[in-house]
Protein backbone atom coordinates (compact mmCIF):
# COMPACT_ATOMS: atom_id res chain seq x y z
CA UNK A 1 0.00 0.00 0.00
CA UNK A 2 2.94 2.10 0.67
CA UNK A 3 4.65 1.33 -2.28
CA UNK A 4 1.28 2.52 -4.21
CA UNK A 5 1.29 5.93 -2.31
CA UNK A 6 5.08 6.59 -3.42
CA UNK A 7 4.00 6.00 -7.27
CA UNK A 8 1.01 8.04 -6.50
CA UNK A 9 3.19 10.65 -5.36
CA UNK A 10 5.99 10.47 -7.84
CA UNK A 11 3.23 10.53 -10.62
CA UNK A 12 1.37 13.70 -9.27
CA UNK A 13 5.58 15.12 -8.73
CA UNK A 14 5.66 14.94 -12.39
CA UNK A 15 2.22 16.27 -13.62
CA UNK A 16 2.97 19.32 -11.06
CA UNK A 17 6.17 19.37 -11.90
CA UNK A 18 5.46 19.97 -15.81
CA UNK A 19 2.96 22.59 -14.65
CA UNK A 20 5.45 24.52 -12.46
CA UNK A 21 7.41 25.01 -15.52
CA UNK A 22 4.89 26.98 -17.04
CA UNK A 23 4.73 29.12 -13.84
CA UNK A 24 5.85 33.26 -14.81
CA UNK A 25 8.63 34.79 -13.46
CA UNK A 26 7.67 36.08 -10.19
CA UNK A 27 8.81 39.38 -10.75
CA UNK A 28 6.58 39.94 -13.47
CA UNK A 29 3.59 39.18 -11.19
CA UNK A 30 5.01 41.24 -8.72
CA UNK A 31 5.50 44.32 -10.73
CA UNK A 32 2.21 44.10 -12.27
CA UNK A 33 0.37 43.54 -8.94
CA UNK A 34 2.16 46.98 -7.49
CA UNK A 35 1.47 48.89 -10.63
CA UNK A 36 -2.60 48.05 -10.45
CA UNK A 37 -2.15 49.08 -6.13
CA UNK A 38 -0.95 52.71 -7.56
CA UNK A 39 -4.10 52.68 -10.30
CA UNK A 40 -6.86 51.30 -7.74
CA UNK A 41 -4.83 54.38 -5.05
CA UNK A 42 -5.50 56.78 -7.63
CA UNK A 43 -8.90 55.44 -9.10
CA UNK A 44 -9.81 55.66 -4.99
CA UNK A 45 -8.68 59.20 -4.88
CA UNK A 46 -10.54 60.12 -7.66
CA UNK A 47 -13.95 58.71 -6.05
CA UNK A 48 -13.21 60.46 -2.63
CA UNK A 49 -12.88 63.80 -4.69
CA UNK A 50 -15.99 63.06 -6.98
CA UNK A 51 -17.73 61.93 -3.33
CA UNK A 52 -16.60 65.38 -1.71
CA UNK A 53 -17.62 67.28 -4.24
CA UNK A 54 -21.34 65.77 -5.33
CA UNK A 55 -21.73 66.47 -1.02
CA UNK A 56 -20.27 70.30 -1.53
CA UNK A 57 -22.88 70.31 -4.70
CA UNK A 58 -25.85 69.23 -2.89
CA UNK A 59 -24.96 71.31 0.20
CA UNK A 60 -24.93 74.50 -1.41
CA UNK A 61 -28.22 73.01 -4.09
CA UNK A 62 -30.45 72.42 -0.20
CA UNK A 63 -29.20 75.83 1.02
CA UNK A 64 -30.60 77.67 -2.14
CA UNK A 65 -33.59 75.70 -2.03
CA UNK A 66 -33.99 76.67 1.57
CA UNK A 67 -33.50 80.37 1.22
CA UNK A 68 -35.67 80.38 -1.63
CA UNK A 69 -38.43 79.29 0.25
CA UNK A 70 -37.78 81.26 3.00
CA UNK A 71 -37.86 84.16 1.01
CA UNK A 72 -41.17 83.33 -0.40
CA UNK A 73 -42.95 82.83 2.90
CA UNK A 74 -41.37 85.99 3.91
CA UNK A 75 -42.90 87.90 1.07
CA UNK A 76 -46.05 85.99 0.93
CA UNK A 77 -46.25 87.37 4.74
CA UNK A 78 -45.68 91.06 4.13
CA UNK A 79 -47.95 91.22 1.47
CA UNK A 80 -50.70 89.25 1.37
CA UNK A 81 -53.17 89.96 -1.47
CA UNK A 82 -56.11 90.16 0.89
CA UNK A 83 -55.00 92.71 3.61
CA UNK A 84 -53.83 94.75 0.28
CA UNK A 85 -54.62 98.17 0.98
CA UNK A 86 -54.13 101.14 -0.88
CA UNK A 87 -52.12 104.51 -0.52
CA UNK A 88 -55.16 106.42 0.07
CA UNK A 89 -57.04 103.92 2.40
CA UNK A 90 -53.31 104.74 4.57
CA UNK A 91 -53.64 108.16 4.52
CA UNK A 92 -57.22 108.55 5.74
CA UNK A 93 -56.43 106.39 8.60
CA UNK A 94 -52.86 108.01 9.51
CA UNK A 95 -52.78 111.39 7.97
CA UNK A 96 -50.57 112.94 10.77
CA UNK A 97 -47.87 110.33 9.40
CA UNK A 98 -47.38 112.99 6.27
CA UNK A 99 -46.66 116.62 7.09
CA UNK A 100 -48.42 119.49 5.94
CA UNK A 101 -44.98 120.37 4.12
CA UNK A 102 -45.05 117.28 2.53
CA UNK A 103 -48.47 117.61 1.07
CA UNK A 104 -47.80 120.82 -0.14
CA UNK A 105 -45.45 119.75 -2.21
CA UNK A 106 -47.08 116.89 -3.57
CA UNK A 107 -49.00 116.98 -7.01
CA UNK A 108 -52.27 117.35 -5.35
CA UNK A 109 -51.58 121.34 -4.35
CA UNK A 110 -52.42 122.23 -7.78
CA UNK A 111 -56.03 121.74 -6.44
CA UNK A 112 -55.12 123.71 -2.96
CA UNK A 113 -54.26 126.59 -4.96
CA UNK A 114 -57.65 126.63 -6.70
CA UNK A 115 -59.16 126.59 -3.32
CA UNK A 116 -61.14 123.43 -4.04
CA UNK A 117 -59.74 121.86 -1.27
CA UNK A 118 -59.68 123.00 2.33
CA UNK A 119 -57.83 121.30 4.65
CA UNK A 120 -56.55 123.54 7.18
CA UNK A 121 -60.51 124.27 7.90
CA UNK A 122 -60.03 122.54 11.56
CA UNK A 123 -56.55 123.82 12.23
CA UNK A 124 -57.63 127.81 11.81
CA UNK A 125 -61.13 127.36 13.77
CA UNK A 126 -58.84 125.91 16.77
CA UNK B 1 9.78 60.53 15.92
CA UNK B 2 11.89 57.66 16.69
CA UNK B 3 8.89 55.56 17.00
CA UNK B 4 7.40 56.76 13.92
CA UNK B 5 11.20 55.89 11.89
CA UNK B 6 10.52 52.04 13.96
CA UNK B 7 7.17 51.82 12.61
CA UNK B 8 8.63 52.68 9.21
CA UNK B 9 11.26 50.31 9.05
CA UNK B 10 9.52 47.30 10.51
CA UNK B 11 6.92 48.16 7.72
CA UNK B 12 9.68 48.06 5.46
CA UNK B 13 11.13 44.65 7.02
CA UNK B 14 7.55 42.98 6.45
CA UNK B 15 7.44 44.12 3.48
CA UNK B 16 10.79 42.57 2.46
CA UNK B 17 10.17 39.57 3.90
CA UNK B 18 6.06 39.20 2.19
CA UNK B 19 8.37 39.55 -0.74
CA UNK B 20 10.74 36.72 -0.13
CA UNK B 21 8.66 34.66 1.13
CA UNK B 22 6.12 34.95 -1.85
CA UNK B 23 8.97 35.05 -4.67
CA UNK B 24 10.25 31.20 -2.89
CA UNK B 25 6.36 30.10 -2.73
CA UNK B 26 5.69 31.32 -6.21
CA UNK B 27 5.96 27.94 -8.45
CA UNK B 28 3.85 26.25 -5.71
CA UNK B 29 1.16 28.95 -5.84
CA UNK B 30 1.31 29.04 -9.54
CA UNK B 31 0.74 25.01 -9.53
CA UNK B 32 -2.36 25.50 -7.03
CA UNK B 33 -3.83 28.35 -8.92
CA UNK B 34 -3.91 26.43 -11.74
CA UNK B 35 -5.42 23.68 -9.82
CA UNK B 36 -8.11 25.95 -8.45
CA UNK B 37 -8.92 27.72 -11.64
CA UNK B 38 -9.44 24.32 -13.31
CA UNK B 39 -6.14 24.42 -15.46
CA UNK B 40 -6.43 27.59 -17.31
CA UNK B 41 -3.22 29.23 -17.35
CA UNK B 42 -4.60 32.88 -18.06
CA UNK B 43 -6.87 32.70 -15.26
CA UNK B 44 -4.38 31.40 -13.09
CA UNK B 45 -1.61 34.03 -13.74
CA UNK B 46 -4.71 36.56 -12.80
CA UNK B 47 -5.55 34.77 -9.98
CA UNK B 48 -2.01 34.93 -8.28
CA UNK B 49 -1.81 38.50 -9.57
CA UNK B 50 -4.83 39.44 -8.11
CA UNK B 51 -3.76 37.61 -4.79
CA UNK B 52 -0.31 39.83 -4.33
CA UNK B 53 -2.45 42.82 -4.49
CA UNK B 54 -4.84 41.73 -2.18
CA UNK B 55 -1.44 41.18 -0.16
CA UNK B 56 -0.23 44.26 -0.95
CA UNK B 57 -3.07 46.31 -0.40
CA UNK B 58 -3.65 44.79 2.98
CA UNK B 59 -6.91 43.46 2.15
CA UNK B 60 -5.39 39.80 2.75
CA UNK B 61 -3.23 39.90 6.08
CA UNK B 62 -1.40 36.87 7.71
CA UNK B 63 -2.30 36.93 11.35
CA UNK B 64 -0.03 33.66 12.16
CA UNK B 65 -2.89 31.34 12.81
CA UNK B 66 -2.19 29.29 10.34
CA UNK B 67 1.79 28.41 8.21
CA UNK B 68 2.13 30.84 5.60
CA UNK B 69 2.00 29.11 2.65
CA UNK B 70 -1.83 27.16 4.01
CA UNK B 71 -2.66 30.91 4.38
CA UNK B 72 -1.59 31.74 0.65
CA UNK B 73 -2.87 28.63 -0.59
CA UNK B 74 -6.46 29.40 1.26
CA UNK B 75 -6.06 32.96 -0.09
CA UNK B 76 -5.51 31.48 -3.40
CA UNK B 77 -8.51 29.28 -3.47
CA UNK B 78 -10.93 32.23 -2.52
CA UNK B 79 -9.17 34.19 -5.30
CA UNK B 80 -9.85 31.60 -7.85
CA UNK B 81 -13.53 30.98 -6.91
CA UNK B 82 -14.10 34.20 -7.10
CA UNK B 83 -12.90 34.78 -10.71
CA UNK B 84 -13.90 31.81 -11.92
CA UNK B 85 -17.56 32.93 -10.75
CA UNK B 86 -16.65 36.44 -12.30
CA UNK B 87 -16.13 35.02 -15.27
CA UNK B 88 -19.18 32.60 -14.94
CA UNK B 89 -17.33 29.73 -16.10
CA UNK B 90 -17.19 27.81 -12.94
CA UNK B 91 -20.02 25.50 -13.26
CA UNK B 92 -19.39 24.67 -16.80
CA UNK B 93 -15.89 23.94 -16.02
CA UNK B 94 -16.23 21.55 -13.06
CA UNK B 95 -19.27 20.10 -14.98
CA UNK B 96 -17.33 19.19 -17.77
CA UNK B 97 -14.82 18.13 -15.06
CA UNK B 98 -17.46 15.79 -14.00
CA UNK B 99 -18.36 14.09 -16.84
CA UNK B 100 -14.89 13.70 -17.52
CA UNK B 101 -14.19 15.49 -20.89
CA UNK B 102 -11.02 17.12 -19.43
CA UNK B 103 -9.38 16.73 -23.03
CA UNK B 104 -11.07 20.24 -24.09
CA UNK B 105 -9.01 21.83 -21.61
CA UNK B 106 -5.38 21.32 -22.42
CA UNK B 107 -4.00 24.75 -22.38
CA UNK B 108 -0.31 23.43 -22.03
CA UNK B 109 0.47 20.22 -24.51
CA UNK B 110 3.71 18.60 -23.94
CA UNK B 111 5.42 16.07 -21.23
CA UNK B 112 3.50 14.30 -18.87
CA UNK B 113 0.45 15.32 -20.97
CA UNK B 114 -1.60 11.66 -20.51
CA UNK B 115 -0.59 11.56 -16.46
CA UNK B 116 -2.38 15.34 -16.01
CA UNK B 117 -4.91 13.73 -17.79
CA UNK B 118 -5.53 10.63 -15.75
CA UNK B 119 -5.30 13.37 -12.93
CA UNK B 120 -7.81 15.77 -14.31
CA UNK B 121 -10.56 13.04 -14.39
CA UNK B 122 -11.11 12.67 -10.95
CA UNK B 123 -13.24 15.35 -8.97
CA UNK B 124 -12.40 18.76 -9.19
CA UNK B 125 -12.09 18.17 -4.14
CA UNK B 126 -9.86 14.69 -4.72
CA UNK B 127 -7.37 16.61 -7.42
CA UNK B 128 -7.12 19.53 -4.79
CA UNK B 129 -6.24 16.93 -1.89
CA UNK B 130 -4.01 14.78 -3.76
CA UNK B 131 -2.13 18.16 -4.98
CA UNK B 132 -1.94 19.07 -1.74
CA UNK B 133 -0.91 15.69 -0.03
CA UNK B 134 1.89 14.98 -2.93
CA UNK B 135 2.93 17.89 -4.61
CA UNK B 136 3.11 20.24 -1.60
CA UNK B 137 3.50 18.16 0.97
CA UNK B 138 0.97 19.23 3.76
CA UNK B 139 -0.55 17.20 6.38
CA UNK B 140 -4.11 16.98 6.50
CA UNK B 141 -4.45 19.36 8.77
CA UNK B 142 -3.37 21.91 6.73
CA UNK B 143 -5.16 21.00 3.59
CA UNK B 144 -8.16 20.64 5.79
CA UNK B 145 -7.61 24.65 6.71
CA UNK B 146 -6.50 25.45 2.97
CA UNK B 147 -9.89 24.10 2.14
CA UNK B 148 -12.12 24.91 4.66
CA UNK B 149 -13.28 21.61 5.45
CA UNK B 150 -13.11 19.04 8.30
CA UNK B 151 -9.87 16.07 8.51
CA UNK B 152 -12.82 14.19 8.21
CA UNK B 153 -13.55 14.76 4.62
CA UNK B 154 -10.43 15.33 3.48
CA UNK B 155 -9.62 11.69 4.41
CA UNK B 156 -12.16 10.80 2.70
CA UNK B 157 -11.09 12.47 -0.46
CA UNK B 158 -7.74 11.56 0.33
CA UNK B 159 -8.53 8.00 0.15
CA UNK B 160 -10.99 8.02 -2.56
CA UNK B 161 -8.55 9.65 -5.16
CA UNK B 162 -5.72 7.52 -4.29
CA UNK B 163 -8.29 4.49 -5.57
CA UNK B 164 -9.76 6.42 -7.93
CA UNK B 165 -5.89 7.33 -9.81
CA UNK B 166 -4.44 3.51 -9.12
CA UNK B 167 -7.98 2.32 -11.10
CA UNK B 168 -7.40 5.15 -13.50
CA UNK B 169 -3.64 4.52 -14.05
CA UNK B 170 -4.49 0.38 -14.50
CA UNK B 171 -7.21 1.18 -16.65
CA UNK B 172 -5.05 2.94 -19.02
CA UNK B 173 -1.92 1.03 -19.18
Amino acid sequence: MENDDKDLEKIIREIDEGVSRHAPPFEAVWNAAQERKLQHGKKRRFQWLAMAASLAILTVCIFLIYNHSDRISRIGKTQPLSEWRSPTDVLLDYPSSFSLHVIKSSPTDALLRVGKLDITDGQEDS
Amino acid sequence: MVSRLKIEFSAIMDERTLHSRLKELHKSSFVWAMRCTVQDQSLAEDVLQTVYLKILEGKAVFKGGSTFKTWLFSVIRFTALDSLRANQIRLLRIKEYEEQVAEDHKPMAGEGEDLRNKLTALPLRQQQVLELRFFHAMTLKEIAQVLEISIGSVRQHYDRGKKRMRILLIDKS
